[in-house]
């Protein structure tokens, strides 16, 4: 195993006090209020329920709001640039090629009407300026780098023929394309099967850590997050409620992470009733303070 | 309270034939949790549609309450048996307001239907009365299930079938909607068959479970079989393994 470097001198990705607020006047929704975190070269979970602002957050990383909405932030640096003044140009040179974004669902990713080499190999020509036998050879590459077993076959085939497993896998081999510093994945493991999910996360680990990648993985389930991550997140109602490194989650401190964890029916503990959260109103006050530093 | 030996299930003929049921057999006691494992594809969900009375080409014998159960079911067989669906946003529909969709399952089975037994059946499942007048957009996930458990539970069935009843669901709200499953079996002594692909949930609430795959019954277990892992099959042993927390010393 690597030995992980948590806090790096310069991370990757440093936010303070990012905003997101839908619609505007007094109909506004604040969908996230007052974040700040940073990202090394780790895997940072971002847990929450429905609503919490967890997806938000990965897409106002990317400005990819809806119009409707305004982002404001003291701070969005990437890598040294302020991602919160970039223009929407420069946006274009920064998404999908520094900062990738894997979506739950591959079914709805990719192009029903392309076959997987040519959409692999339109991120390749993008990305890359590779064209014809060498753009082929390189997307074969790929789909062999992400353990896909006949990549020869699986070229020619359409997104309808393949399983959810191997989408996914697809959707991360044209993230990788680029080579990106962040990848933020977004429930990338929600729709696959337990089995499926296994072998995914094994995959994603190995590329992450080989190629020293940022990752920010947004997740509801605790108990994925807590294996996998290093550092945790947890968000209720568009603010981080509790930052802390995912081996210590079973020793978690605020009264709305320990609920989730014990709501959650285990194995190994057999009960006859769940315990259930009860949402404390001081939960949604603003928390305002400086975290990560 | 249900029988089932050797359903077989075939979609589509000749070569392009698929087989989502193949041979499969249990018998369920009255007031017991029987839960079905398995991944995607695994035919869980197209059994229970057997049993539930939404599929017409199985092949095989199906009892329920002691009375074989034909291929095209009569109202008061209809009665017996209902069921939860997975997605509580897809499972009502969008231009009723609750109280039309509570109504609609007396409708059907000509039983009289008041305000009163449609805000009973609400209160049963711990929503206010009020929630009559109510659209499902104006409802959140967690109310919209309790909502169909009450459409089930409306006309006193003696067997739920539930595919998934949480899966869509948060953890916190998981609990409640498990939790108010529990209840309602014991107050009305209903007969569960739970169709998860999570195992600790269907441990929670079964007694005894089998586990599926491509068709077939694997392995018939107790909830304890699964916590001190016993006797497993290897296929078994390998869902287990992989709900449990993924360990970053496997990869």
């Amino acid at each position: 195993m690597i030995a992980h470097q948590k806090h790096e001198a310069a991370p990757l990705l440093s936010v303070r006090g990012l905003c997101v607020r839908f619609g505007n006047g007094s109909e506004a929704v604040a969908a996230l209020r007052n974040l700040s975190f940073d990202l090394g070269k780790e895997k940072l979970g971002i847990v929450g329920e429905s609503g919490s602002g967890k997806s938000t957050l990965g897409r106002a990383i990317l400005k990819l709001l809806p119009r409707m909405a305004t982002l404001s932030a003291d701070r969005l640096d990437f890598c040294g640039s302020d991602i919160g003044k970039a223009t929407e140009r420069q946006m274009l040179q920064i998404r999908g090629r520094q900062i990738g974004l894997i979506l739950q669902d591959p079914k709805y990713a990719l192009d029903p009407t392309m076959k997987i080499g040519d959409q692999i190999g339109e991120a390749v020509t993008l990305h890359l300026g590779k064209r014809g036998k060498d753009k082929k050879n390189h997307v074969l590459e790929i789909l062999d780098s992400v353990k896909i077993r006949d990549p020869q076959r699986v070229y020619k085939l359409y997104p309808h023929q393949i399983s959810g497993g191997m989408g996914q896998r697809i959707m991360i081999a044209m993230t990788l394309v680029a080579q990106p510093k962040i990848i933020i994945a977004d429930e990338p493991t929600s729709a696959l099967d337990v089995t499926v999910r296994r072998q995914l996360l094994e995959l994603l680990d190995e590329l992450v850590t080989a190629r020293g990648i940022g990752l920010i993985f947004i997740t509801h389930d605790l108990g994925l997050a807590e294996g996998f991550c290093d550092r945790l997140l947890i968000m209720y109602s568009g603010q981080i409620l509790e930052e802390l490194p995912a081996s210590s989650l079973s020793n978690a401190k605020h009264p709305y992470t320990r609920g989730l964890l014990e709501s959650m029916p285990r194995l190994e503990t057999p009960t006859e009733r769940l315990s259930v959260l009860v949402r404390d109103p001081a939960w949604q006050r603003d928390v305002s303070r400086s975290l990560s530093q | 309270m249900i029988e089932i030996e050797s359903i077989n299930l075939t979609y589509g003929h000749g070569k392009s034939a698929v087989r989502p049921l193949n041979g499969v057999s249990f018998k369920i006691e009255k007031g017991e949790a029987f839960g079905i494992v398995g991944e995607s594809g695994c035919g869980k969900s197209s059994l229970l549609r057997c049993i539930g009375g939404l599929e017409r080409g199985w092949e095989g014998r199906i009892w329920i309450g002691g009375s074989e159960i034909s291929h095209s079911r009569k109202a008061h067989e209809m009665r017996v048996v209902q069921m939860v669906f997975q997605d509580p946003y897809g499972t009502l529909h969008p231009r009723h307001t609750i109280g039309t969709a509570l109504f609609e399952p007396l409708r059907a089975q000509g039983m009289p239907g008041s305000g009163e037994i449609i805000e009973k059946a609400l209160s049963d499942v711990g929503l206010s009365p009020s929630f009559r007048t109510r659209y499902p957009h104006q409802l959140s996930g967690g109310q919209r299930q309790r909502v169909a458990i009450a459409r089930a539970l409306i006309i006193g069935p003696d067997v739920v079938l539930l595919d998934e009843p949480t899966s869509a669901l948060d953890v916190s709200v998981q609990a409640e909607i498990l939790n108010l499953l529990s209840e309602l079996r014991k107050l009305k002594n209903l007969t569960y068959i739970l169709v998860s692909h999570d195992l600790a949930v269907t441990a929670h609430m079964c007694d005894r479970l089998v586990v599926m795959n491509s068709g077939k019954i694997v392995e018939e277990l107790t909830g304890d079989d699964l916590r001190n892992n016993n006797n497993c099959h290897p296929y078994t042993r390998e869902l287990i393994e992989s709900s449990q927390r993924y360990k970053k010393a496997a990869a």
